[in-house]
């Protein structure tokens, strides 16, 4: 098991828990990580709006829509 | 700042419902795919019908209560909100992922409502059984996400943090 390289301790005097040293610029993985999250924000609204919106699959869905499902009698 | 021990309360409190609201999300997983995949009309009924209980009575307090003990975490220690990107991102996923809940909950009770019906059947309103299986899995994605930040916490400090400090060192330094 590898130990964590990583120091969180008072070298700073900024107290348990945080880094030691100021981080400068945007981390790598924040910007990664924003654009995963957005093209899953894109895909998410698209997927939703393709379907009518989220008002559309409520309890206004009326069985009329479905009634030649092939369960139905 | 708060005390220790109110410190250690809120944290008991955010780390209870965020894993809490994992579980309950797992749960509700497994029985919207229950309901997706299962022929059996009474475990298709059953499904719905627990999931609107899951949601209103447990998913629900739990996301309010995680947002909630996250947002006095955040103002009353250290971290603050606006301070270290893990914790912007965690707070903005639990908002989003609330407000997805808030406004899903009216399908899942739909479905709920329909479930009483004698008359429903495994293969009916499938697109809409499939939307909500999606969801809840979309949801557990992004708890685990926001577990995984809260444990271990990658290094980054906001743009806001790092002007604050700028600023602190230039006093300082005066």
């Amino acid at each position: 098991m590898t130990q964590s390289t990583r120091k969180v301790g008072t070298a700073s005097g900024r107290g348990p828990g945080l880094p030691p040293h100021p981080d400068t610029g945007t981390p790598r993985w924040v910007i990664v990580f924003g654009l995963i999250a957005a093209a899953l924000l894109v895909v998410f609204l698209t997927v939703h709006l393709a379907g009518g919106g989220l008002h559309h699959h409520g309890a206004n869905q009326s069985r009329a829509s479905t009634s030649h499902s092939p369960g139905r009698p | 700042m708060m005390t220790p021990g109110l410190r250690k309360f809120t944290l008991t409190a955010h780390v209870t419902t965020s894993v809490g609201w994992l579980g309950a999300v797992a749960a509700f997983l497994v029985l919207a795919a229950a309901g997706l995949a299962s022929t059996d009309a009474q475990l298709v009924r059953a499904a719905y019908l627990m999931m609107d209980l899951l949601g209103w009575f447990l998913i629900m307090p739990l996301s309010l209560g995680s947002l909630l003990s996250g947002l006095v975490q955040g103002v009353g220690t250290r971290w603050g909100l606006f301070q270290h990107y893990w914790v912007l991102i965690k707070l903005l996923m639990t908002a989003l992922a609330t407000l997805v809940l808030l406004l899903h909950m009216e399908p899942i009770s739909s479905l709920s409502r329909l479930a009483r019906e004698t008359l429903f059947t495994p293969l009916e309103f499938h697109a809409l059984r499939v939307q909500v299986a999606v969801d809840a899995g979309a949801a557990l994605l992004v708890l685990l996400v926001a577990t995984v930040m809260s444990v271990y916490k990658p290094r980054g400090l906001t743009r806001y943090r790092r002007r604050r400090q700028e600023r602190e060192t230039a006093l300082q330094s005066d």
